[in-house]
């Protein structure tokens, strides 16, 4: 099989309710496009979208396999892991045989439909792991025996949050796929340049000068503080003119006194702009975005510069870890400001790598939030996964 | 404990807005233990908040309230200790009484902490300033317009005899702080604040311990502030990766034996107008190196120091390191340090200054 070939997925979801996880599957159904999947499906229950969902591939239904007491004792058997005496041929109505590429969970949830696989040969199994379906105790949806099923069959997880740990299941990390959650649209739009040159003349960059954007709300963990730093550094290495724009807003009057002061001390005034939402446009004067927070559970931190295409650098966390994979951002450790400084000074000084930078940190965001790239990297995912 | 009850009005009552173990407070105690040994001064305290000082201060003067002191006849002299102690301002004119105000304190503190009717209160009707450094001196004359024969400049004192703590109770401190035996150290005093500069003090050493060859501990004495913000200090330090440098040690009673361990004393505090626990670390002839925030400068002047730019995380660990490098010229600094203090920062010297601003009240 070719990239050229269809794809023969065999899709399981637990249902058809109107939930994220039947949104998710529609759009990749609706962007894959049918010369690239050859895809049939199976669903414990129906639910408000199935129509939705025949409309693009077959659907078969558990529930409606019959509501006799074979049925019955047969669906309850599956729920306890066990195969009852109509086994094979239910498997066969509904539609599991034949040849299939992958196997492909809309979400855990669909975990006791795996029991129809066969045992021998069974094809790749790909999971989409919502957020917290399988790490977070208060929304766990599976059984003991279910998610040992789904543990030890599944090939690929591809995370939707990028705060699950799946680690902690004991998933090898090769095992799993980052990715984030589906965008309704494509990013912050850029500002027209009259807003631009409005919000330059108003903080009065100066000709030439670089520019640097950090974003969050202004609170200690936000690391601003780090960021002011970073800016001072800078100046005072390059002798030529860094200015910082930081947007976020107020949380704690005495916070905003206390990065002040480092300001004035530090001779930055009317070079570090402590600005609210309501100017998030001037981020995208900056020629990088810069993440310096102490927080490590942020879910998105590289969202501003990824939405923008700005070249992103910062501190290393788990989530910018995932994003920045082959290059989309340069990461360092917590605190290294001189090397933070370093990055960004070489990638100031090299424009071209700077756009290159800039190129694989929006590339990463599409492929991640933004259909259809993010539906191309679902299905590569899929076809890689056999 | 010394309980003096006077027959008339005090000479001088000394407030003091806390009797916490921090630079002020611990000062005071100091101060009036060597007037009561060089005086005949009738002295009373009056504590605005409480603290662990307390007995230390019933020890050396009658600890009254304002609402009892303000009841007899008001004293001749009334010393206010801080900024912060201003608020007995507010709850009486002091008619008759000759008010020092002490200043330990600078923009932040002054401008920004202190209630602004008790800012008002002090600046209208303090007769005397006592600023506690050049620094303090000019914040007050140009920030707030105070004529400048209105101040004098008495800085910060210790005891004449600071104490030299016990080889052992040294190695004691070492081993509750978990700083392995030989390792070099780099500390600080003091609560673990914004204003201290906790957080550069953190990434000093991140600084430092990325560097080659660094085998440099980190140990900070002294509690968080309360704040949410270094209330998960160590979340940053775990986050770091300086779990086994960096040591986090609540306030201790007897801090002496914690700094003698400390090979290079770090102040990196945002603002200190004129930082005991730096005078501490000298007169025990340890290197200091600190942020330009506040007067530690006219300390480190006397052995040819200078302090590093505001924030320049960068310059204090090359400085931290080069002594760490060079036991001897870190000796040679640390005992200029040491002669500094014995010259300039005993008791010896600043009682007498201070015995003359309070003498010069009670003659008004």
């Amino acid at each position: 099989m070719t990239s050229a070939d269809p794809l023969r997925l065999l899709v399981l979801l637990p249902d058809a309710a109107d939930d994220p996880a039947t949104q998710e599957l529609l759009g990749v159904l609706a962007d894959a496009g049918d010369d690239a999947l050859a895809a049939r499906a199976v669903a414990w229950d129906g639910g408000p979208r199935l129509a939705a969902l025949r409309g693009h591939l077959p659907v078969s239904v558990v529930a409606d396999l019959g509501g006799g007491p074979a049925a019955a004792l047969e669906r309850a058997l599956l729920r306890l892991g066990r195969r009852g005496a109509g086994f094979a041929v239910r498997r066969r109505r509904l539609g599991v045989r034949g040849a299939i590429d992958a196997v492909y969970l809309t979400s855990p949830r669909a975990a006791p439909l795996l029991r129809f696989l066969p045992e021998r040969a069974r094809p790749p199994v790909v999971v989409m792991v919502p957020l917290g379906e399988m790490t977070q105790a208060e929304h766990e949806p599976l059984s003991d025996e279910d998610r040992d099923l789904l543990l030890r069959t599944t090939d690929r997880f591809v995370v939707a949050s990028l705060l699950d740990r799946l680690e902690r299941l004991g998933v090898p990390s090769d095992r799993i796929v980052r990715i984030g959650a589906p965008d309704d649209g494509a990013g912050a739009p850029g500002p027209d340049p009259a807003r631009l040159a409005e919000l330059r003349g108003r903080l009065a960059v100066p000709e030439g000068a670089d520019v640097l954007a950090g974003s969050g709300p202004l609170v200690w963990r936000g690391g601003a503080d780090l960021f002011v730093r970073l800016l001072w550094m800078l100046r005072a290495r390059r002798g030529r003119d860094v200015v910082g724009v930081w947007v976020g807003a107020d949380a704690d009057p005495l916070e905003r006194r206390q990065l002040e002061h480092d300001i004035a001390h530090m001779d930055l005034a009317g070079r570090v702009h402590l600005l609210a939402d309501d100017d998030a446009d001037a981020l995208s004067m900056a020629d990088l975005h810069v993440v310096t927070s102490r927080e490590v559970d942020a879910p998105e931190p590289y969202r501003p510069a990824a939405e923008r295409g700005q070249g992103l650098v910062g501190f290393r966390t788990d989530v910018l870890d995932r994003f920045a994979t082959d290059g989309a951002g340069e990461l360092v450790e917590f605190l290294d400001l001189e090397r933070l400084a370093d990055a960004v000074e070489r990638l100031l000084d090299d424009a071209a790598a700077r756009t290159a930078l800039a190129g694989r940190v929006r590339a990463r965001f599409e492929e991640w939030h933004v259909p259809p790239a993010r539906t191309r990297f679902l299905l590569q995912t899929l076809r890689s996964a056999r | 404990m010394t309980a003096r009850p006077p027959a008339r009005g005090a000479d001088v009552v000394f407030v003091s807005h806390e009797a916490t173990l921090t630079g002020a407070p611990v000062g005071l105690v100091q101060l009036l233990g060597w007037l009561r040994e060089h005086t005949d001064l009738r002295v009373e305290v009056v504590l605005v908040t409480g603290g662990p000082l307390a007995d230390a201060f019933a020890d050396v003067a009658t600890v009254r309230t304002v609402a009892e002191v303000l009841e007899g006849p008001l004293p001749r002299v009334l010393f206010l200790n801080s900024s912060f102690s201003a608020e007995v301002l507010l709850e009486s004119e002091w008619p008759g009484s000759h008010v020092i105000a002490r200043v330990p304190e600078l923009e932040v503190a002054f401008d920004q902490a202190l209630a602004p009717a008790a800012r008002r209160a002090l600046l209208e009707r303090a007769d005397r300033f006592v600023a506690v450094a050049e620094r303090v001196r000019r914040h007050l004359v140009e920030g707030h317009g105070v004529a400048p024969d209105r101040i004098a400049v008495v800085h910060g004192c210790l005891p004449a005899e600071p104490r030299a703590p016990a080889v052992e109770a040294v190695a004691a401190a070492r081993a509750e702080a978990g700083i392995p035996p030989g390792a070099p150290v780099v500390g600080a005093v003091g609560s673990r604040s914004w204003r201290k500069g906790a957080d550069l003090f953190l990434e000093l050493a991140a600084t430092v311990c990325r560097r080659p060859g660094s085998k440099a501990h980190f140990l900070w004495l002294g509690s968080d502030d309360g704040s949410w913000q270094f209330g998960r200090f160590g979340d940053d330090v775990r986050r770091a990766g300086l779990s086994a440098r960096v040591h986090l040690l609540d306030d201790h009673a007897d801090p002496v034996p914690f700094q003698a361990l400390m090979d290079v004393f770090a102040l990196t505090s945002r603002e200190d107008p004129f930082p005991r626990v730096a005078l501490e670390a000298a007169a025990l002839s340890r290197p200091v190196v600190a942020f330009d925030s506040g007067g530690v400068g006219e300390l480190l002047v006397h052995a040819d120091l200078a302090p590093v730019a505001y924030g320049d995380v960068p310059a204090m660990a090359t400085r931290v390191e080069g002594w760490l490098a060079d036991p001897d010229r870190a000796a040679g600094v640390g005992g200029r340090l040491a002669a500094a203090v014995r010259a300039h920062h005993t008791l010896a010297v600043g009682g007498p200054k201070m015995l003359a601003e309070i003498r010069r009240g009670l003659a008004a």
